[in-house]
């Protein structure tokens, strides 16, 4: 495919990513909180991906490098969720 | 502009980029604050010598102490070990400089002015005085008025900066310049070390410049982070052990690598398990950041964590016994070779043992309950710190002198200063361990305590400790001028800096070196350059070049900047705020402006050598993996910041619902613009790859003018919630946490806008087409990512 249609065609899921998160805002009520907040975060996961994957050429990369890119999201994960256990689990 | 204002002599030391001089400026510098650091500690000794003694005030006291710990951990330990690093390491793998010279001389500038701000917190009513932790909620303005705390957290911002930049540098030159033939397993041990302490650096200082930095708006700007039940003491706690633990490692690592060389060479034998040394540093670098909750054992945080954190706590230790086994495997059956090198890398190992022991006891939750908060705690982390680093680093000193200088320094004065520090060391720390029930951070005690006799031997150890330190003064002062000639390797070591000559030439080696298989060094075979050539970064054989006033310049600038945010009076009490010193913030813009210009316009060329080792990033340009590595120490910045809004808002009974404080609407519109602007963005690569100047300049200018838009809605949507008076910055978490998590972010909007104007007036010069696409390619990378970082911004703060 053209790199450009390519390009174009990322921009689109990114807004229709973006746009299904914000009609999911509209019946929040009625869906549980945690699967609430669950499946808007996995979007915004899924949105940085792309723009990751993608715009950032990371796909294209040296398996070392996106594994390196990796590894700080890991480091970032690992604070907040033993923080989250502090706070909220085993007491 | 600065051959006519500068002298030649001084301009060889402001304006150095070359690796092997900003080593030994890293080197003077880190010794001076040892000095300040150290006879803030005699002081506060001498104050403790005796029981209700009043030589110090409990306010002076407290400031002593509070500045001797920050001082030591920051502007001596790593940098002392990082003067090593700029000398040598290029020197042991076989690289010319590091990979960008003239941010490295940056790095050191700014670190140096770091020092300056934190000693300068002492003139300004009060330095920092709540110990080097700066513990919540005492560092909250309504606890600690005085701006000196101000200006200590703007240094510590400053040498983060300067370490994040010293990071991404040696990481790179690591991966991408070693020699050839020299593979990641060839490289001695003490560029592993390094390597390792990097990547902890990487994923560490992050963590604490965001603690900082939420620290300081706290403070000038009356938001709650620390000042909240909800965030409070346990959210600093957890940001700042986060990166406070790995810390400890960041210190010491250095010095064990370092120490693993010294052994081998004074041994006469090959290290005994190398790999198993490297091996364990990483698991231990690993292990290293899933420990810190142990700090936290008297918090109240759960059963669970303190379950997990008591085996990891334990399981980190393991990794040292295997390091700690196989250096004393070297030595057995071994002539070592007892100089001052050695006997200073044998008492760090034997020190660092007693340390390490002592920090195993604190791994119980029981042990560490009694024992939190007491000089036994104090005696172990310095056996750590002294005993296995500073002592390790001292090791690194003699052993390199004759390489740094081309004499030898007096061995039996050096021994003698051997001697008084190992024995003053223990008279010192070791009464510590027995003070057990004894609170730290007092500033006296009455006789009954029966305090007193440990005390006054532990200051009578002190003095000694301070004394010898003079001996390696003037041992190494006067050896530099009058020392005998020491010729290129007067150890027999067999790393390769000891085949080039005492002091190395500028540019390091006429050829460059050839690694075999086996990890032996050759230099028949090597890339060679005509003398008078323009090699490194810039250095001739002939003359000096490669000087560049920019470094400095942009350090000072930041510095003043950041003065001017933090010298500012109080200028209310209740809420304390702070009016920034308006001048100065000009002053340092207006100059971080011009030495931005000056930087990006000097011509500065890099050498980079086209035969290099460069696994596992062979096909990653240095420039790019140094984008990605300093996108990844982003990435826990930010990390940090959503974790800090996490942790607030999951530990707050209530929050504002959805749509309650934000419009969804805004949220969106800036989602699509920063969104669009990406695509722009991307937009500029193809038009830059294809040759379209048009092509670039549209998508430079819709990018720019998209980030425009972004900052419109935004700063919109702050002037509409703060004048609706319930919506203020110091207005509650759901207030702080918006307005500092989406500000930070606009920073980073505003600081890619500022690029694209750099490469809009290149571009209209002709740059960047075809071939020439990288910065364009580079500042994508960077753009891209602030977008990525809205993207979770948005269901947080808007839907969420």
């Amino acid at each position: 495919m053209n790199t450009t249609y390519l390009y174009l065609l990322v921009f689109a899921i990114l807004v229709g990513g973006t746009d299904i998160e914000v009609n999911l805002a509209s019946v929040q009520n009625s869906v549980p909180y945690g699967e609430y907040v669950s499946i808007l975060l996995g979007l915004a996961a899924l949105k940085a991906a792309l723009i990751a994957m993608f715009y950032q050429h990371l796909k294209y990369e040296p398996r070392s490098l996106s594994t390196w890119v990796l590894v700080g999201l890991v480091m970032a994960s690992l604070l907040m969720s033993l923080s989250f256990i502090q706070l909220h689990i085993g007491h | 502009m600065s051959n006519e204002i500068v002298p030649a002599r001084a301009r060889r030391w402001l304006f150095t980029t070359n690796h092997k001089e900003v080593g030994i400026l890293y080197l003077v510098t880190s010794l001076f604050f040892f000095v300040a650091a150290g006879l803030l500690a005699l002081t506060f000794r001498s104050q403790l010598s005796v029981p209700n003694n009043n030589l110090l005030s409990p306010d002076l006291y407290n400031q002593f102490v509070t500045v001797h710990g920050l001082l030591m951990i920051f502007w001596v330990l790593s940098p002392f070990a990082f003067g090593f690093a700029n000398y040598i390491l290029p020197l042991q793998i076989g690289a010319r400089d590091l990979a960008f010279p003239r941010l490295n001389a940056m790095s050191y500038w700014f670190y140096l002015f770091s020092g300056v701000a934190m000693i300068m917190s002492f003139f300004f009513g009060s330095a920092p005085d709540l110990g080097w932790t700066l513990y919540s909620p005492q560092t909250s303005a309504q606890y600690t008025p005085s701006i000196g705390l101000n200006i200590g957290a703007a240094a510590l911002i400053l040498i983060v900066v300067s370490i994040t930049m010293s990071s991404v540098n040696f990481l790179v030159t690591m991966f991408k310049m070693r020699a050839p033939g020299m593979k990641l397993r060839h490289m001695p041990v003490f560029p592993w070390a390094i390597l390792i302490t990097i990547f902890m650096m990487l994923y560490a200082f992050p963590s604490f410049l965001a603690a900082v930095l939420l620290l300081y708006v706290d403070r000038a700007f009356g938001t709650f982070y620390f000042s909240s039940i909800q965030g409070g003491a346990l959210l600093w706690d957890n940001v700042f052990w986060f990166f406070g633990h790995p810390e400890v490692y960041i210190v010491l690592f250095p010095a064990l690598g370092l120490i693993a060389d010294v052994i081998p060479t004074f041994a006469r034998r090959p290290l005994y398990g190398s790999k198993y040394i490297i091996g364990s540093m990483i698991a231990a670098a690993i292990i290293s950041f899933i420990v810190w909750g142990h700090h936290m054992f008297v918090t109240g945080i759960g059963v669970t964590s303190t379950k997990l954190y008591t085996v990891t706590t334990i399981a980190v230790s393991l990794p040292f016994d295997v390091m700690v086994i196989a250096m004393i495997e070297t030595l057995v059956k071994a002539r070592v070779k007892l100089k001052a090198a050695s006997l200073f890398a044998l008492g760090a190992v034997a020190l660092f043992v007693i340390g390490g022991i002592t920090g195993v006891y604190l791994a119980s939750v029981a042990l560490d309950h009694a024992l939190r908060g007491t000089y036994f705690v104090v005696a172990h982390f310095h056996y750590i710190m002294v005993g296995g680093s500073i002592m390790g680093l001292i090791a690194g000193l003699y052993y390199w002198f004759p390489k740094f200088t081309g004499r030898m320094y007096h061995e039996n004065v050096a021994r003698i200063h051997f001697g008084l520090s190992f024995i003053g060391f223990n008279i010192l720390y070791f009464p510590q361990f027995l003070l057990l029930d004894m609170p730290r951070r007092i500033a006296t005690y009455s006789a009954s305590t029966g305090w007193g006799p440990l005390n006054f031997t532990s200051t009578i150890g002190g003095f000694i400790f301070g004394g010898a330190q003079v001996l390696l003064f003037l041992n190494l002062f006067l050896s530099q001028r009058r020392g005998s000639p020491s010729g290129p390797n007067p150890w027999d070591a067999w790393t390769l800096e000891w085949s080039l000559p005492s002091p190395p030439p500028p540019h390091d080696f006429d050829t460059v070196p050839t690694i075999a298989e086996d990890g032996t060094y050759h230099f028949g075979n090597g890339q060679g350059y005509p003398n008078g050539s323009r090699i490194g970064n810039g250095y001739a054989h002939s003359h000096l070049e490669g000087l560049s006033p920019w470094p400095i310049v942009m350090a000072f600038a930041a510095f003043i900047f950041f003065l001017g945010l933090t010298i500012g009076q109080p200028t209310s009490p209740t809420p304390v705020s702070y009016k920034p010193f308006w001048p100065l913030i000009f002053d340092g813009a207006i100059l971080g402006v011009i030495s931005l210009y000056g930087y990006t316009r000097e011509k500065f060329s890099v050498h980079e050598e086209s035969r290099v080792e460069s696994w596992p990033f062979k096909e990653v340009p240095n420039v790019k993996l140094g984008i990605w590595t300093f996108l990844g120490a982003e990435v826990i910045f930010f990390g940090v910041l959503i974790g800090a809004y996490f942790f607030v808002r999951t530990n707050s009974p209530t929050w504002p619902a959805v749509g309650s404080l934000f419009t969804i609407r805004n949220g969106f519109a800036m989602t699509l613009i920063l969104l669009t602007s990406s695509l722009t963005a991307i937009m500029a690569l193809v038009s830059a790859k294809i040759g379209s100047r048009n092509g670039l300049i549209a998508s430079l200018l819709g990018t720019f003018g998209l980030g425009v838009a972004f900052l419109y809605v935004k700063a919109g949507e702050w002037i509409e919630l703060g004048s609706s008076g319930v919506f203020s910055v110091a207005n509650g978490l759901p207030a702080t946490s918006y307005f500092i998590t989406t500000g930070t972010h606009g920073v980073h909007v505003f600081a890619g806008m500022a690029m694209t104007i750099y490469l809009l007036a290149n571009t209209f010069k002709g740059r960047y087409l075809k071939g020439d696409y990288h910065a364009i390619e580079h500042f994508g990378l960077y753009w891209h990512f602030v977008d990525i970082v809205w993207v979770f911004l948005f269901p947080l703060f808007y839907l969420i």
